[in-house]
């Protein structure tokens, strides 16, 4: 007679198996539920006509994304947001990039500048739109009056179609400066005095070549990560266009979301509108791993 | 050793004083080290030594003293121009550049100018004078044994290979001084003594002045020339390793120095004999009678005997230390309950633990006896043992 003190190893590995199965259950179904579903519903979508409201939906494959690639509303939406990330992203990451440094390198009310360059982070973007018109109002905004100062001549900022980018973008870099130089500070302050030091010694001398030769590689891992964030963030233009231009003058400053969202929530066609949403999608995550797969190689040192 | 006392000090340090706020940390601390010397400033954490180096260097502020290096008073110059190389405790090589690039770093910046750096059109301009440096680190590397790893970043070397990295950015330079903040503290004990030794024999080769911060006083004792111990701010002594820990002037430095501590008895002085109850401990002693004093034995200095002798107390033995080539004795004495510490045989260790009673005796003419104040009283006859051996 034998007895099975031990089960088998074969049985004790499903028993694991089972048991790691249930553990993961809840996460897997909120997961399922809440992300991948979603996901997969607006790629469904987008493969139909369905309108918010009727019924009555047809099945019509990849026309949508057909129909989207020779759309010049849409093309010009998508222009649009590409020069506005263009403006924001390099300005925001690079201007957080000295706010942080001067911080840093000050003794001073150090507290006091880290809280109010984040204050229009916090803010709400809708209520700072209003101040924001009324500083680059054409005619009584302070922005032109200081350019008639100079002896330029005034802009209208939001009124026309050649500067509206401009001006939309100015309030951009302004809301994301605070964010970047706060990950920025963050990054900074994990640096190893002792760099600096050795530096220092090894002789660099000016403060440029100690930033070349410590804090900028030092940084950029953070630097990686404050990019893809500035990128994916200012893709994500929607508020200022929808309080201060509502996608004006003529179009110019129709951007992505924009666009979607006049689609599915003004026009209600939640099919072209959902095939906007997966294009959107899909140029964020190119745009990531394209970022991811160039920066990284040279941004990993442990 | 006493010789060159009059030679001008290679790296001075006059009448340092630095404090934080209201905190002095350092208070009026003069040292000087010899041309080809190596001394070891030795404390506690928190002592200010440190500090004390990194003014040196350059790299801290102080508020009164000079710095001198060479017959050149440096305190207003930057670290940058001092000439002066560092190792520090955290390694502190750049992570992104290669071990080649990081030991050829102080040459890259001190040989080529601003335009000869540059990426891609740099190396055009100056390629005779990368071609020095090249050999330079290949020479250092060589010295040092890390040829085959000069193509690594510092995250791909163990700690022993990152620190003989950061020695060989220090000396590819061939600096003034050597400035080391506890360079072996994050290694583990087999590879601290292993890469001792090579800053050792590095020092006799090159016979580069240094000055070596650290808290172990194994390391201070045996690695160093001259030793300073520091504390609180204060060098209360600098000499040899044998005159730190035979004849510390004060007693502070006594404490500090030796493992296990010195054993320590409070006496009091009659005509010239220090006394501890019925026990004689120090003869000669210079100071007034009835004054208070400690006096100071090491564990080896205790002789223990079964039966009992002249001026010596009953112990009893409370635990006993085996540590293979010594062990120790941890004794109370009977009359007084003070506990003392003796060296013995490590053969005698198990066969004295079963002893109801010891007597132990220590050679009055070999203690050590401080005054109220610390310091160190004279004796009136030169009979301490010694004495002899440093003259």
């Amino acid at each position: 007679m034998r007895h099975e003190v031990f089960p088998s190893v074969a049985g004790a590995a499903r028993h694991e198996a089972i048991a790691a199965w249930r553990l993961c259950a809840p996460t897997l179904v909120l997961m399922l539920l809440l992300l991948v579903l979603p996901s997969l519903a607006v790629v469904a979508l987008s493969l139909t006509d369905a309108e918010l409201g009727s019924s009555d939906w047809h099945f019509l494959g990849l026309s949508a994304y057909r129909d989207l690639l020779g759309d010049r509303d849409f093309q010009r939406a998508f222009r649009n947001t590409a020069v506005y990330v263009g403006l924001v992203a390099p300005a925001s990451v690079l201007l957080g990039l000295a706010l942080a440094l001067l911080i840093e390198a000050g003794t001073t009310a150090r507290a006091f500048f880290r809280s109010v360059f984040f204050l229009p982070v916090v803010s709400l973007i809708v209520a700072m739109g209003t101040v924001w018109q009324y500083l680059m109002h054409p005619t009584i905004g302070p922005l032109d009056l200081l350019l008639g100062k100079l002896g330029l001549p005034a802009v209208n900022w939001l009124g026309t179609s050649d500067t509206v980018l401009w001006g939309l973008a100015i309030i951009g870099i302004w809301q994301a400066v605070g964010f970047n130089m706060v990950l920025y500070l963050a990054g900074l302050t994990s640096i190893d005095r002792a760099l600096y030091q050795a530096a220092e010694i090894d002789g660099a001398k000016s403060a440029w070549e100690r930033f070349r030769l410590v804090t900028w590689p030092m940084l950029s891992p953070m630097t990686l990560f404050v990019i893809t964030i500035s990128v994916i963030n200012s893709v994500k233009v929607f508020e200022t266009v929808a309080a201060l231009t509502q996608g004006g003058p003529a179009k110019a400053s129709e951007v992505l979301l924009w666009s979607i969202y006049q689609e599915g929530f003004v026009y209600l066609h939640i099919g072209t509108a959902s095939a906007m949403a997966v294009v959107f999608v899909a140029v964020l995550l190119v745009l990531i791993l394209v970022q991811t797969r160039v920066l990284e190689r040279r941004v990993q040192y442990q | 050793m006493t010789a060159d006392a009059d030679q001008p000090a290679a790296l001075g340090l006059e009448g340092i004083s630095k404090s934080y706020g209201s905190a002095a940390v350092l208070d009026n601390v003069s040292l000087s080290v010899r041309k080809g010397e190596f001394v070891a400033l030795v404390g506690p954490s928190g002592c200010g030594k440190s500090t004390l180096l990194r003014i040196a260097a350059g790299l801290e502020d102080h508020e009164s003293g000079r710095v001198v290096i060479n017959g050149a008073d440096v305190t207003s110059a930057r670290a940058a121009d001092r000439d002066v190389a560092m190792v520090f405790q955290s390694y502190a090589l750049y992570p992104h550049l290669t071990a080649r690039q990081n030991i050829a770093l102080p040459l890259v910046m001190r040989r080529l100018n601003a335009r000869e750096r540059w990426p891609l059109i740099g190396p055009l301009m100056s390629r005779a004078k990368r071609a020095g440096i090249f050999k330079d680190v290949a020479d250092v590397a060589d010295s040092l044994h890390i040829t085959h790893l000069l193509d690594r970043r510092p995250s791909q070397l163990s700690g022993g290979q990152r620190q003989r990295v950061a020695l060989g950015r220090a000396i590819v330079r061939r600096p003034q001084a050597f400035l080391m903040d506890e360079p072996l503290s994050n290694l583990d004990a087999a590879l601290r003594v292993a890469v001792r030794n090579e800053i050792v024999d590095l020092h006799r080769k090159a016979g580069a002045v240094t000055l070596y911060v650290t808290h172990d006083q194994e390391e201070a004792l045996s690695m160093a020339d001259r030793v300073a111990v520091m504390l609180g701010g204060r060098i209360l002594q600098v000499g040899t390793p044998a005159q730190v820990y035979q004849q510390p002037d004060h007693l502070e430095v006594a404490k500090f120095i030796g493992v296990p501590q010195i054993n320590l008895v409070a006496a009091i002085v009659e005509n010239g004999l220090a006394k501890a109850a019925s026990a004689e401990l120090a003869r000669s002693v210079a100071a007034t009678d009835g004054s208070r004093v400690t006096v100071g034995f090491r564990p080896e200095d205790i002789t223990l005997t079964a039966e009992p002798a002249a001026s010596a107390v009953a112990v009893r033995v409370e635990r006993v230390e085996f540590l293979g080539a010594v062990a120790l004795a941890h004794l109370k004495t009977v009359e007084c309950g003070l506990t003392l510490t003796a060296r013995i045989a490590p053969t005698d260790a198990s066969g004295i633990a079963g002893l109801p009673s010891l007597h132990a005796r220590v050679d009055p003419d070999a203690t050590l006896v401080f005054g109220t104040s610390g310091s160190r009283i004279a004796r009136t006859t030169a009979t301490q043992r010694g004495l002899s051996d440093a003259a």
